[in-house]
């Protein structure tokens, strides 16, 4: 029955990345990094964050994989990362590319803070 | 919106739903649910190197779904956010390790996918 929530809330968060993302692409076209993705990740970690705080949620299994394993995992995504990572390295802009592997995890893991401790109660 | 959207829609939808799924039948393997996060965002920087180096070989509809779809339904940043999180109060030695290894080794594994994917494209010419 998880595997099913996993699959739905995935395919959703999925989509809502890339229509986003395709949104954010245009919005930035001439950032001297590649944006849409970091702000995509930073937003979903602090959605993750801010949901994981309302313990009356998160302790539901079913809930959990739906939202947090589902939705907020697959409107997140790694390979992107690695790979816009790469490709700025193959194009030996070796300081926009310590720049956008910093700002991907610290934003990502920043805002999953801010979420989790707005969110939070007590 | 045209029939192409309908099938880059569909094709995010049941990519993104399918790699989700894979990355939920990873964390109930009988492993920390961390290292099971860490391998898939491996596995997932790895095709998508193979992908990105094979992009011409594929319609757009089925691009978009295996890459942006698959691979970015089976990896996933918040997780990590939250797993680096959780390491932090546990040891800061496997914190670093756990980092490192997820940065650097998606970065390698992307490189290392392209180079295959490359590979394959050039065995075509032969």
């Amino acid at each position: 029955m998880n595997i099913l929530a996993v699959t739905i809330g995935g395919a959703i968060g999925s989509l809502l990345r890339y229509l986003l993302g395709l949104t954010l692409a245009k919005a930035f076209q001439n950032a001297f990094i590649p944006v849409s993705m970091i702000v995509v990740n930073a937003l979903g970690s602090f959605g993750l964050g801010a949901f994981i705080a309302i313990e009356q949620l998160a302790s539901d299994s079913f809930i959990y994989a739906t939202i947090a394993i589902g939705f907020f995992g697959g409107f997140t995504t790694f390979s992107t990362f690695s790979v816009e990572a790469l490709d700025l390295f193959s194009q030996k802009r070796y300081v926009h590319m310590i720049v956008y592997v910093s700002l991907s995890v610290l934003l990502s893991i920043g805002f999953f803070i801010l979420g989790y401790a707005i969110l939070v109660q007590g | 919106m045209n029939r192409g959207h309908c099938y880059t829609i569909t094709a995010v939808l049941l990519g993104g739903g399918t790699g989700s799924a894979v990355r939920y039948l990873a964390l109930e393997l009988p492993i920390s649910p961390h290292i099971a996060t860490m391998i898939v965002n491996l596995l997932a920087s790895f095709l998508l190197g193979i992908l990105t180096a094979t992009k011409s070989r594929f319609k757009q509809p089925l691009f978009v779904g295996l890459g942006v779809g698959f691979c970015g339904g089976l990896s996933t940043m918040s997780t990590f956010g939250y797993d680096v999180v959780q390491i932090f109060h546990e040891s800061v030695a496997f914190l670093t390790i756990y980092l490192s290894v997820s940065i650097i080794g998606g970065i390698t594994l992307a490189f290392i996918g392209y180079m295959i994917g490359k590979r394959i494209n050039r065995g075509d010419n032969h």
